[in-house]
Order: structure tokens, then sequence, then C-alpha cells
């Protein structure tokens, strides 16, 4: 799985809110913390969980926005799932 | 459907545009003070056992508890409990710490002009209803509100008026709605949620159609006083509550992983005492199984944009649900025409 088409679901997720991508692009790494170290706002992720299932054909539980809090997690995920 | 296609229609998408924009908010709860002029019946604050702490009313130790608070992330302030606008000086110092935010308020008592927090004016009734649901403190029959609230709050631009819904009160909705609009302000809608253990007879409980069909006539007749929308008022005035429609992402109730994400991970509720639970929740000692309340449908519903995906149709609810949701809470947000119909 090339985490690249993970990252570019996530800033497509945060176009129109009020973030700085620009500066986020630049500082993040595939284990960086979607609310700790991007400051994240919880609905911007739920509308990247539901692209992502979108995007990979998979269905995400509740629990899973828990766990699921960077990209490194969710490639790793998706590898379990097919996507390798 | 999809998020992605219901996002190909322009004016779901432009919706959808608008009221991303304020995702950033970051909410918690303040009790500003124990005293209150009023005993409402069912009354959240006075249902436990909140209200036996001993106030903090000094204003400087407030302002260094928000410094705090805005460093923990909190970027919206929902000052209430029992009645806030007897705290000016409180108020003031939450207000030059977090600007953004609401008072909760019975409106007996003008707040600061300067205090540019969105108002929320509680209303129970008409001339015959209020004065029956919301007694003075030493148990005479209250005053009839509105005319007071009215006159405390002419033309001024913070306030929205909250009408709660209860068992008896459909019809008196409409003497309030001539004079709130007569007046210029707004109104939105609130069904009453008994609290744990409360026996009142104000729980609806034959009345939810009726509720919802007055609703739906409000909208109709004062489309420029009422701040609400179709989907609001289906998911309000279901038998079940708003917890079993949509769960609650608050960390009195929330589980599984919704502790950890949103509202759960961030939300408390503090006492006016300054001291704050583990169980937070935005009106505490609510039944959870009767919850039909504004405020919690504020979180819960908006939370669960997941569960409206499906169709557009859900989607277009539940953006007209968000874009009520920031009218009510954002002063100067403008709402728009509902999508859902």
């Amino acid at each position: 799985m090339d985490a690249h088409v993970v990252w570019d679901l996530v800033w497509t997720s945060l176009q129109g809110g009020h973030y700085d991508i620009d500066a986020l692009r630049a500082r993040v790494r595939d284990d960086s913390h979607f609310i700790e170290d991007m400051g994240i706002d919880s609905l911007d992720l739920v509308e990247f969980y539901l692209r992502l299932e979108e995007r990979f054909n998979v269905k995400l539980k509740e629990d899973d926005y828990a766990r699921l809090t960077s990209v490194q997690a969710i490639t790793a995920l998706l590898a379990v799932k097919g996507h390798a | 459907m999809s998020l992605t296609a219901s996002l190909q229609v322009p004016e779901v998408e432009a919706r959808y545009r608008k009221v991303k924009k304020f995702f950033f908010l970051r909410e918690s709860a303040y009790d500003i003070t124990s005293a209150c002029q009023l005993r409402c019946d069912g009354c959240y604050y006075f249902a436990g056992d909140r209200s036996k702490v001993r106030d903090d009313k000094d204003p400087e130790r407030w302002r260094h508890f928000m410094k705090g608070e805005k460093e923990r992330g909190i970027n919206y302030v929902n000052l209430a409990g029992a009645e806030p606008a007897l705290m000016p000086k409180v108020l003031r110092a939450c207000h030059e710490t977090i600007p953004l935010g609401t008072i909760f308020t019975n409106g007996l008592k003008r707040i600061d002009p300067g205090i540019r927090y969105r108002i929320q004016v509680s209303v129970w009734g008409d001339g015959t209803g209020d004065p029956k649901y919301r007694k003075y403190a030493n148990g005479r029959e209250g005053p009839y509100c509105l005319p007071v609230q009215l006159e405390n709050y002419a033309q001024d631009d913070r306030v929205i008026f909250v009408y709660t819904f209860n068992q008896e009160n459909v019809q008196q909705v409409d003497e309030v709605l001539a004079q709130v609009s007569g007046a210029g302000h707004k109104i939105t809608f609130n069904v009453f949620s008994v609290p744990e253990g409360n026996g009142s007879l104000l729980k609806l409980t034959d009345t939810l159609t009726a509720t919802r069909d007055k609703m739906m006539e409000a909208m109709e007749k004062y489309p420029r006083t009422v701040v609400y929308s179709r989907y609001n008022a289906e998911v309000h005035t279901q038998a079940v509550s708003l917890r079993g429609q949509f769960g609650c992402p608050y960390p009195r109730a929330a589980v599984n992983g919704r502790k950890e994400f949103g509202i759960g991970r961030t939300f408390r509720n503090y006492r006016a005492d300054l001291s704050h639970g583990t169980a937070s929740c935005c009106v505490p000692h609510t039944d959870c199984a009767d919850c039909r309340h504004y405020a919690a449908g504020s979180a819960i519903v908006t939370s669960r944009l997941d569960l409206h995906t499906a169709s557009e149709g859900m989607f277009r609810g539940w953006l007209d649900y968000v874009d009520t949701y920031l009218a009510i809470w954002i002063l100067g947000y403008d709402k728009s025409e509902n999508l859902y119909v």
C-alpha cells in the first residue's frame, strides 16, 4: 500500500477547513497522530474515514475511529484487508 | 449513494462548505453559579447535587481557569446553571478569555451588552403555562417571563429564544411565536427531557406527533422567526430518544471508540466551584432514554455524519441540522434555506 494514496485522502478531507495544509504537509510523517500531532477535528476525520471507505471499499466500525489515528495505522489495516 | 456522490450536487456541496468552516469548534460547559431566581419543573441543574457546591465568585480565578481551558483546546464555552446573568463579572472574565460561546438564561436580568456571546433565553409557555412551570425559588407561582425578556433584550442581536415543548404546552407556543415575531427576534425549539428519577408530568407521552406538527406549522407560518428544520423536528419527536437513534458522543454515555474521539475526548461539564466529574454530559441528570434535548442534539446529531451519507436526502437532513445548530449557537451566523423536504 502506497501511503501517498491515503495522504491524498487526508488532504482532500481537510480542504475548506481551518488548516494550513502546506505547513502540515511539510512536517507530518506516516506515524503522525491525526488529532494530537496534526490537530484534525473529529468531523473532518469522519469525512476522511468515509472517503477511505469509498476509495478502498472497506467498512469501518465506530471502534476503528479511535485506533486508526495515523496513516501508518491505516496502511497496516488496509494491508490486512488485502490492499497491499 | 455516498458522501462524494452527494457532494456532486452543487447546492449540497455549497452547504457542506458553509458548515465545514465551523468544524473547529471544541466546547465545554460551565456552571457559573448555583443561584437562580426560579425553580423550573424538571430543571437539570437542581435535579442532582450540582447545586451543592460553594460557588467560586472570583472573576480573576475564572479568568485564570478559562486560560487553562483555552490551553486545553477549548474554543467555545457554554455558560449555564443555575442563572449565569447573576454573575456579570465572571461572564466578562470568561468572554475576555474565550470569546466564542453561549449563555443560557431565563432572561429576567439583562446581560451586559459588551459580552458578545450568543444568549439563549428560555421560554416555557404562554401567560398561563410559564408561571405554572417555573416557580420562584420560594415556591410561589413564577412570573410570566416573556414580557420581561422582550423588554430586557429589545433590539438585541445576541438573543435567540428557546421554547421548550412539554406534554401540556403545545398550543401555547402560538402566543409566544406571535410576540417573539412581533419583536423581531428569533426562536428555536427544545423538547422537554425528563431528569433521572424525576416524575415530572411535563414529560411528553402522547404529544410527540402533535409537537412535531406544531413545529412544522410554526416554520411555515413564521419562516423568518423560527430557526429550525424539518429534520430537526423529525429526530426530536421520535418515540426513540436521540441516544437511541444515534448513540451519544458525550463522555457520560459514549461507548467504545467514541470516548477517545471528538467531544468524548475533550468535553467537560464544570460545576460552579470549577470542579468536574469524569462522566460529563451537556444536560447532566437527563434520563438518556428520554433525551430529546436540543443542546444534546447539537452534538449527538451533528457528530454522526457517518450515519447520514446513505442517501442524498439523509445528507440534506444532516446539513439542515448542522446549519440550524450553528445559527442557534454562533452569533452572526445566518441560517440558509432548508435543503431537506
